[in-house]
């Protein structure tokens, strides 16, 4: 204040005229220390601010240049596969891969030589070779062990190095080798659900089935035994749960092992989906499903199964022929071929086609694997009286085991068809399907199986307590147009418990009589005590509880079942 | 007098603050390091992890198991009849001679045969002998 009244008529020549309270130099520099400190203050406001902002907002790791600022979570090339329960299936390994840069290899013999003490299965003349050419990289050795990778480091060639890989492992084997599938040296997957699945696996998602690890075992040991037993060529076998679709257990003999897939082999060919067959009488479920779905008969209509039915060339016969008429009960529990192909002509083959339409035997069945079988039928223009009365008995029809068991499932389990899948359903709700039977004909399959399976072909598949109800059929194995007279496919199919949850099929590939059998090959002799065999063990696994009391009074007269024809 | 003594006093606090920032800088560097450390730690027990969980499935297969189990154990599938409910076990005997007094303290005491007690005898011989 006191400065303004010095001199206040000043005049700079070159700053022009000013008044008496115009700036002076003073007053210049205490401007231009407000601009600076006013600048500092901004500075130190800015500071401020972004250090709230750095406290406050958590960025990803911005100061991440060569460590980690974030907790890291381990990341490899491909996902893994549990079981329904989360056992591990496959998984990733870190490995070391073996590779040379040819052109600073020295001596490549003497290379070659070196290599080969460390990795004798290793071609000398093929290494040599790759060692010898002009390239700047070639392989040597994929997926090497620690301790191969030292030894090799401690023979000192130059122009050989290591690079980090990963190899897809599978730590059980041939356990499940085709519903797996497995993968080419570079990851990528090439059968079953590796290949189904390669997107997701290769982005690092997770793959949980629906397949459980104990039960795999047990059906797998239990074919190999029944293999060896029987001297068959091989065996399938399929478990399922009947209401939600998922497969719990899939196997097919001979398999591979998943670390070392063959090239080209037999092995590779998973029989329950892509192999389709004639399964014989085990067709008497759906045929016999169909004649009580359509009100053509009901358990007490009869059938005269005395002759033979003579259709063109052959005729349609029993085996172990009863001679006499049946009821539809006894058509089934006797298994008789004249009785069933009748029971179908009253259908006729228009509905019959229509039946096995909606049962899903047309097309190939849709499930989480590339190696789908697609079945064989006949021409609709051919499907007359001949293929309706020989579809009766599982002839003149070709599906595979994973279409038949989904058809079976939807006969057992109230009526209703839906997908197969190897994908573990989270959710309780069911998943959606088609209504094929109705609930009446579930019950009187299911009485009419479980009389199988006490009295009838499939008594050694009985468990007592678990209230199994089956079907046996044993066809003639095909070469190509014509049968082979003494080499048979078998088939039990079956479900349990009382109320039923599972099914289980097992099909062998020409079983033989052995001591036991008495010189029979039929499936009530190998393939049902097989299955027998499997239920009791994964019944407890499954929490099935065993019950004694009887509640379904199966030896009562059978009672008429009236059935509402189909709409 | 007032401006000189602020000045001394902003010159202080300056110093000060700049002794503080070195300070904090140096030790969040600290803290950062050991951060780093840490997780690259936990990187490596992940890998190892992984590792174990791989090898762990491989030594729990079930044909290694099974084989195991024949050559140490012996154990079989359970069968049916081996599933029982509650209701089907039948109750301990109570040993009448035991039942001297009418509590209930007696009572439990002689249901609890404790053999690892010294000074209890056990009622019954829970250790087999070794044929």
């Amino acid at each position: 204040m006191m400065q303004r009244d010095l001199a206040p008529q000043f005049v700079s020549p070159d700053l022009g005229v000013y008044d008496k309270n115009s700036d002076r130099p003073l007053d210049i520099a205490r401007g231009r220390l407000w601009v600076v400190a006013g600048f500092f203050v901004l500075c130190f406001l800015i500071i401020s601010l972004r250090l709230v902002e750095v406290m406050t907002l958590k960025g990803p790791g911005d100061s991440g240049d060569e460590g980690l600022t974030s907790p890291p979570t381990l990341h490899l090339g491909r996902g893994n596969i549990v079981d329904r329960n989360g056992e591990l299936l496959a998984t990733v390994l870190t490995t070391s891969s073996l590779y040379a840069n040819p052109k600073i290899v020295i001596d490549p013999e003497e290379a070659a030589a070196k290599l080969i003490t460390v990795l004798p299965y290793l071609n000398k003349d093929e290494i040599k070779k790759r060692l010898s050419s002009k390239k700047g990289f070639t392989w040597i050795a994929r997926h090497l062990t620690p301790q191969q990778k030292s030894q090799i480091i401690n023979l000192g060639i130059p122009g050989v190095d290591f690079m980090r890989d990963e190899k897809r492992v599978y730590p059980d084997g041939p356990l499940l080798s085709h519903v797996m599938g497995y993968t080419d040296p570079d990851g990528k997957g090439i059968a079953g659900v590796e290949h189904h699945f390669d997107l997701p696996l290769k982005s690092g998602d997770p793959l949980k089935l629906s397949i459980d690890k104990k039960a795999q075992y047990i059906l797998r040991t239990e074919l190999l035994a029944g293999i060896e037993k029987f001297m068959a060529d091989g065996a399938s076998g399929l478990i399922l749960d009947i209401h939600t679709g998922e497969v719990l257990a899939m196997v097919s003999l001979p398999d591979f092992d998943p670390n070392k897939p063959p090239a080209n082999d037999d092995t590779l060919f998973n029989k329950v989906t892509s192999g389709v067959y004639e399964m014989g009488s085990v067709l008497k479920i759906p045929n016999t499903a169909m004649a009580l779905e359509y009100g053509v008969a009901n358990l007490n209509s009869r059938y005269d199964a005395t002759q033979p039915i003579r259709v063109g060339r052959f005729s349609i016969k029993d085996y172990k022929p009863k001679n006499m008429v049946m009821s539809v009960a006894e058509v089934f529990v006797h298994s008789s071929n004249i009785g069933s192909a009748k029971m179908a002509m009253d259908v006729g083959p228009l509905r019959q086609q229509e039946f096995m339409k909606a049962i899903g035997f047309f097309e190939a069945p849709s499930i989480e694997l590339p190696e789908v079988g697609k079945p064989s039928l006949p021409p609709r223009s051919a499907w007359k009286e001949a293929s309706t009365m020989t579809i009766a008995y599982g002839y003149g029809m070709a599906i595979s085991p994973l279409q038949y068991a989904r058809a079976l499932a939807a006969i057992t389990n109230g009526g209703t068809l839906r997908d197969l899948t190897l994908l573990k359903q989270e959710s309780d709700q069911l998943p959606e399907g088609t209504s094929v039977v109705s609930p009446e004909t579930t019950e009187t399959m299911l009485h009419l199986m479980y009389r199988v399976a006490t009295e009838g072909t499939a008594k050694k598949a009985q468990v007592p307590g678990y209230w199994v109800g089956g079907k046996t059929g044993t066809a003639n194995k095909r070469s190509g147009r014509s049968y082979i007279s003494n080499a048979v496919v078998t088939t039990f199919v079956g479900v349990f418990p009382e109320k039923p949850k599972y099914a289980v099929l097992v099909m062998m590939d020409n079983p033989r009589a052995v001591k036991g059998t008495h010189g029979y090959t039929t499936a009530g002799w190998n393939a049902a005590p097989i299955a027998g065999q499997i239920i009791a063990r994964i019944a407890p696994l499954f929490g099935v509880k065993p019950t004694f009391e009887v509640k379904r009074d199966f030896s009562a007269p059978l009672i008429q079942v009236a059935h509402r024809p189909k709409e | 007098m007032i401006s000189r003594n602020l000045t001394i006093l902003g010159l202080v606090c300056a110093i000060l603050i700049s002794l503080g920032l070195f300070q904090v800088k140096y030790v969040v560097l600290d803290l950062e390091g050991s951060l780093q450390k840490i997780n690259r730690e936990i990187y490596t027990l992940q890998e190892s992890i992984h590792i174990l969980e791989a090898e762990y499935t491989h030594l729990s297969s079930h044909d290694r198991l099974a084989t195991l189990n024949s050559k140490y154990l012996d154990l079989g599938p359970v069968k049916p009849w081996q599933y029982v409910s509650l209701k089907d076990i039948p109750n301990r005997p109570i040993d009448p001679q035991k039942q001297s007094g009418k509590s209930l303290d007696t009572l439990l005491q002689s249901l609890m045969d404790d053999p690892l007690d010294p000074k209890k005898k056990p009622s019954h011989n829970y250790v087999q002998e070794k044929k």
